[in-house]
């Protein structure tokens, strides 16, 4: 008698659904993108491969996902005429990191780092030919993101999601011991390399089981990893990828207050602050008061916390509708 | 700090696309122009860390200071 084997998750495919897949992975290939004179690569994911004429929905990755959305967002987002171009950021995993000058504390402190990744992703908008975007900053992406909303005129409308803005919000992290690690990697030099390692060896020992715990204040965050299994191993592997000092700086960003986010720093530029309802009474008021302060709008989605546009599609678009659609909206109004 | 010549071409674009940035931040008042400058004058101290470079834009600012024009 003979052994069938299957695939570690659940069973083989039929072969329509073979091509499928086939044709889901092609749509969402990454590709390495040259920015100026060539020495500068960005890895790029252009969903179904060539910028076409819908509106384009800029998606930058937080630390914990450097990867694209699931085909099944982006196909959405297709039908509703976004197209979703996703960047991984510099130094994610597989390109290089900034240049080592600007990652010393004193220069992230500055503001340095953060606005000279802000001036690549602008070029590579120039590269791309990107207007009228639509641009979706992911977690601890949100620091670039802002500097890029303003430095951008091509970028015509910002969802800030699951910003840290200058929150006081170490203890919304799940679970006890993960909060640990961050508050080890702000702490000394030698606290950052511990952490990180601390991280890398969990998610090397099991990814799937280490994203459980981080996500498991979110029902929607934990279906959005359930259906979306392989992109979270491969995200694993691009983490395990990152050098110390660009986890530092992407952490001191997040975590740390920025003193340049003034009260008056989005004053020109159309935005939301956006936030999945599946989060802590602690993280909805300290991004309430911060949001108040910067005079931006907040919005909530009904599913998901770390990547709730992702699992609140549908309630995503809404919100698109409501304000990237009604350009008679103006930014007093919105702010 | 040893460098590799990758990353001198690398830090060489990003310098000129800050440039490129703080002009026109330094144009519009913006309020990153700041940030724009502490990158820009990071790399220039990394590329050439003996010189003080002075860009076109920092000279073009002095000659317009309130200084000069009092």
């Amino acid at each position: 008698m003979s052994i069938i084997r299957f695939p570690k998750f659940g069973r083989r495919p039929s072969p329509l659904r073979e091509r499928a897949s086939s044709f889901e992975n092609e749509a969402r290939e990454m590709e390495s993108i040259a920015i100026g004179a060539g020495h500068l690569r960005l890895s790029v994911m252009i969903y179904r491969q060539a910028v076409s004429e819908l509106k384009p929905l800029l998606i930058v990755n937080s630390v914990d996902f450097p990867m694209p959305p699931s085909h099944q967002f982006c196909d959405q987002m297709w039908t509703a005429g976004y197209q979703v171009i996703f960047v991984r950021r510099p130094g994610f995993g597989c390109s290089p990191g900034l240049p080592d000058i600007l990652l010393e504390e004193e220069k992230v402190r500055s503001g340095a780092a953060v606005v000279t990744e802000a001036a690549i992703l602008d070029q590579l908008i120039r590269v791309l030919e990107l207007e009228n975007i639509v641009l979706l900053g992911m977690g601890s992406a949100n620091p670039v993101c802002y500097r890029l909303s303003l430095i951008c005129p091509n970028i015509s409308f910002s969802v800030f999601s699951n910003a840290l803005f200058n929150q006081d919000i170490l203890d919304v992290f799940e679970p006890v011991w993960f909060r640990g690690m961050l508050r080890q990697t702000m702490g000394t030099k030698a606290g950052l390399h511990f952490a990180t390692h601390g991280v890398k060896y969990l998610l090397k020992n099991d990814a799937e089981s280490f994203y459980k715990q981080v996500l498991q204040k979110s029902r929607g965050d934990l279906d959005y990893l359930e259906h979306n299994k392989a992109d979270f191993l491969k995200a694993s592997e691009l983490i395990c990828a990152i050098e110390p000092n660009t986890f530092a700086y992407d952490l001191k960003m997040s975590l740390e207050p920025d003193p340049h986010l003034k009260d008056d720093f989005f004053k020109n530029i159309r935005a939301v602050a956006l936030s999945g309802m599946e989060t802590t009474p602690l993280w909805k008021s300290q991004l309430e008061a911060e949001a108040k302060r910067l005079a931006l709008p907040v919005e909530y989605l009904p599913s998901g916390d770390l990547y709730a546009p992702y699992a609140s599609a549908d309630h995503f678009l809404d919100l698109l509708a409501r304000y990237d659609r009604n350009p008679t909206i103006p930014i007093a109004a919105l702010n | 700090m040893k460098k590799d010549s990758e990353e001198i071409k690398r830090a060489l674009e990003m310098l000129r696309m800050l440039e490129e940035n703080l002009h026109d931040a330094q144009f519009q008042n913006a309020p990153i122009a700041e940030e724009l400058k502490h990158a820009r004058d990071a790399l220039a101290s990394f590329l050439c860390p003996q010189s003080i470079l002075k860009s076109s834009t920092d000279n073009a600012l002095e000659k317009r200071s309130p200084d000069d024009d009092a």
